[in-house]
């Protein structure tokens, strides 16, 4: 199964929020929806979820209109909600009974949903007596026990400590398995890094950048070498004293020398000076850029 | 439709169990309980006491008598004509009588003197009260039938021409405004408290929703426009279920205290509304709570904050209480068929009102009604799809409450596209 988003437009008034944006994201794999506050995640997700039309443009999945009585949807908004002062069964009860649940497996789902996350004892409690991270639990029970086939988490880790946030990730990599579509939306890129296969990079409503993650870390030019052994010492001395005009930026530490550089040119340069005066190295590497770099670079630094 | 009625119910259940809804419910019935019992109770109480009941201050009155007339006379005069008094003779002047009053001796003091001049001394007249009236009435008469002798005139003529009486009947063709003012007034009470309780819970449960961010969740699993819906159906039958509660309890103790109420008629004509005029106040009652309850609704979808939905909701309520207003001073004074009262009846914010009360006191004629009612639900009708349109629009819209302007601009460019 996969859900594809064909040139979607979407404005509200004189501002347009989403421009022509496209991309596929696959079951059984994890999608990752990225761009600064503003960019048009939320509008995006909204309009896959039906909430708004889109002006232009089509979603669907496996090439067909959206049936919503077959797809469900679990979408876990950034600004978390449920209602504070209801019982926290009632709720869910609720909320599952609007997903065309019936009464008995909603029970059951709740049940399972609540025991995994360690919840079950807060059943018949009101969601405002619990703490800011279990409410975070029962909120994701929530998009949990109606067995979606589309899984939204929109900043899905923000407020969970290290133990919760690792058991979301296990959970939420046992629903990939299982072959449904997750898609993130984040600004901790490195969970992202973590999960994620295909990324779209949204910057004001359009795409900055979108495909596979490795394929567009390695579609970046390879300007930045890394090399550890006992002679970098040396190499940064010849290297700053022949290749000055190639080194963007350069700097050791005892183990390593970074060095950034303006062309994909100056890497066979520095390899020319190793080799010739048989400097002593362990290894010699270019660093593909991480997520936050790609991050920034494509919505550029936030200008 | 099935999720409508997982809201509906939703709604419906969340209020019918909320605390005020029971508390509410179970001072209206105990409340009812006691007004209808009074009668009853206050029966037992003086039963059981018998004859021992002392005489109550209020019901003693002094004579002070200064006038030409016999000391005799006056006082089997007044104690003839007011048997419920007990009427001491005394001997004193107005300085007396005031300290008497003052020293709680008596509940008043009459002091005659020359041929028709009196003075009544008493602490203060109740409102309720006509003692003044009876004693004007008796030393009038006493004073007339004084002339009358004087005139050289018997005294049985005399008598026969003081108590002339005039054999008259009152014939109607259009509806007692006093018998039917108490049902209509209870009538215009219940469509009061209904907007007013019910419409603003209508928009705070909204405002709720959307301030605790829940409505994210839920716009993903249903339409707004059936959100609503359900949600004004909800409350709405929450709100009859209260009414019917009233009124079951109303009828119940009424039935249960029948013998003892027989006399209060008061009480009588509220549980003789003719069938005609119970069947349009209740449409007038619900057309009336959906109307005001669309609009709460929308206000609740543009506010984002719990803190905002009163100073939000103000307009509308004023409104209500504008046209509220109105129709009881018009119904106070009896002034039920003039221009204001026409025109309230033809506009949909008041109309519930004014019609509520107009076809129960007077005669609206059937087809003023009908043009009345039926405009109301073609605005009902409107205001509802506007409403939908604006909730739709509000729902996720957080940050500052738009101006009037922007929503309606909003609105258009929403329509385009």
């Amino acid at each position: 199964m996969e859900i594809q988003l064909n040139g979607i437009v979407k404005t509200f008034g004189e501002k347009t929020a989403v421009d022509d944006v496209s991309f596929t994201a696959k079951g059984g794999q994890a999608f990752g929806l990225l761009g600064r506050n503003g960019a048009g995640k939320t509008t995006t997700m909204r309009m896959i979820m039906d909430v708004f039309k889109a002006d232009e443009g089509t979603i669907t999945i496996d090439n067909q209109e959206i049936d919503r009585k077959e797809i469900r949807f679990g979408y876990l908004p950034e600004e978390r909600g449920l209602y504070p002062k209801k019982k926290i069964k009632d709720q869910l009860l609720y909320l599952a009974e609007l997903n065309d649940m019936p009464r008995k497996k909603a029970l059951a789902a709740i049940e399972k949903w609540l025991e995994r996350l360690d919840m079950k004892q807060h059943l018949d409690k009101k969601l405002d007596t619990l703490s800011k991270g279990n409410q975070q639990k029962i909120q994701l029970a929530s998009v949990l026990m109606i067995d979606p086939d589309i899984i939204i988490l929109d900043e899905p880790f923000s407020g969970l400590d290290p133990v919760n946030a690792s058991v979301l990730q296990e959970i939420v990599n046992e629903q990939i398995k299982e072959g449904k579509i997750v898609i993130f939306s984040s600004h901790q890129m490195n969970n992202i890094e973590e999960v994620c296969d295909d990324i779209i990079i949204l910057d004001e409503g359009k795409v900055a950048l979108s495909g596979n993650l490795n394929s567009i870390k390695n579609s970046f030019p390879k300007t930045h070498i890394q090399i550890t052994g006992r002679d970098i010492a040396k190499i940064k001395e010849e290297t700053e004293k022949k290749l000055s005009s190639f080194i963007k930026d350069i700097s050791i530490s005892e183990y390593e020398l970074d060095i950034h550089l303006y062309t994909e040119k100056g890497r066979d340069e520095i390899l020319d000076i190793i080799s010739k005066e048989s400097y002593d190295i362990d290894s010699f590497r270019v660093v593909k850029p991480s997520l936050n770099e790609i991050f920034i670079d494509a919505t550029k630094g936030g200008e | 439709m099935k999720k409508f009625f997982t809201v509906f119910k939703f709604e419906f259940l969340n209020l019918v169990k909320s605390k005020v809804f029971i508390v509410l419910s179970l001072i209206a019935v105990i409340g009812i309980g006691l007004a209808l019992s009074y009668p009853r109770i206050t029966e037992l109480i003086n039963s059981n006491k018998g004859e021992e009941t002392p005489v109550d201050a209020d019901m003693t009155m002094a004579v002070i008598n200064d006038s030409i007339y016999s000391d005799d006379d006056m006082f089997s005069l007044l104690q003839g004509a007011l048997p419920d008094y007990k009427i001491d003779k005394i001997d004193t002047d107005l300085d007396g009588a005031k300290q008497l009053i003052k020293d709680e001796e008596y509940g008043y003091v009459i002091y005659l003197d020359g041929e028709n001049d009196y003075t009544l001394v008493t602490e203060s007249i109740g409102l309720d009260s006509s003692i003044n009236y009876r004693i004007d009435g008796i030393l009038l008469s006493n004073y007339k039938s004084f002339l009358l002798a004087n005139e050289g005139i018997e005294e049985d003529r005399v008598d026969a021409i003081l108590n002339a009486t005039m054999e008259a009947e009152v014939f109607e063709t259009g509806k007692n405004q006093a018998s039917s003012f108490s049902y209509t007034y209870v009538l215009l009470m219940f469509l009061y408290m209904i907007i007013i309780i019910y419409g603003q819970m209508v928009a705070t449960s909204v405002a709720t929703e959307k301030s605790s961010r829940a409505m994210e969740v839920l716009v993903t699993t249903i339409d707004p426009v059936r959100m609503m819906f359900g949600k004004v159906l909800g409350i709405g039958a929450a709100a009859l279920c209260q009414v019917a509660i009233v009124v079951g309890a109303g009828v119940a103790f009424f039935n249960l205290n029948a013998e003892y109420i027989a006399g209060e008629q008061m009480i009588g004509t509220l549980f003789s509304i003719p069938a005609e005029t119970l069947i349009v106040s209740v449409i007038l009652i619900v057309l009336g709570f959906f109307v005001y309850a669309f609009l709460y609704a929308a206000v609740g979808s543009l506010v984002s904050r719990i803190e905002d939905v009163s100073s939000g909701v103000l307009p509308i309520t004023f409104i209500s209480i504008g046209a509220f207003m109105t129709v009881m001073f018009s119904m106070v004074n009896g002034n039920l068929d003039s221009i204001l009262m026409k025109i309230c009846t033809f506009f949909p914010l008041t109309s519930p009102y004014a019609l509520l009360v107009r076809m129960s006191m007077t005669d609206v004629g059937i087809w003023q009604s009908i043009g009345a009612i039926g405009l109301l639900l073609v605005t009902c009708i409107i205001i509802g799809y506007i409403a939908a349109m604006i909730y739709k629009l509000g729902v996720l819209m957080y940050g500052k409450p738009p101006k009037l302007k922007e929503i309606f601009k909003l609105l258009k460019t929403n329509k385009k596209a």
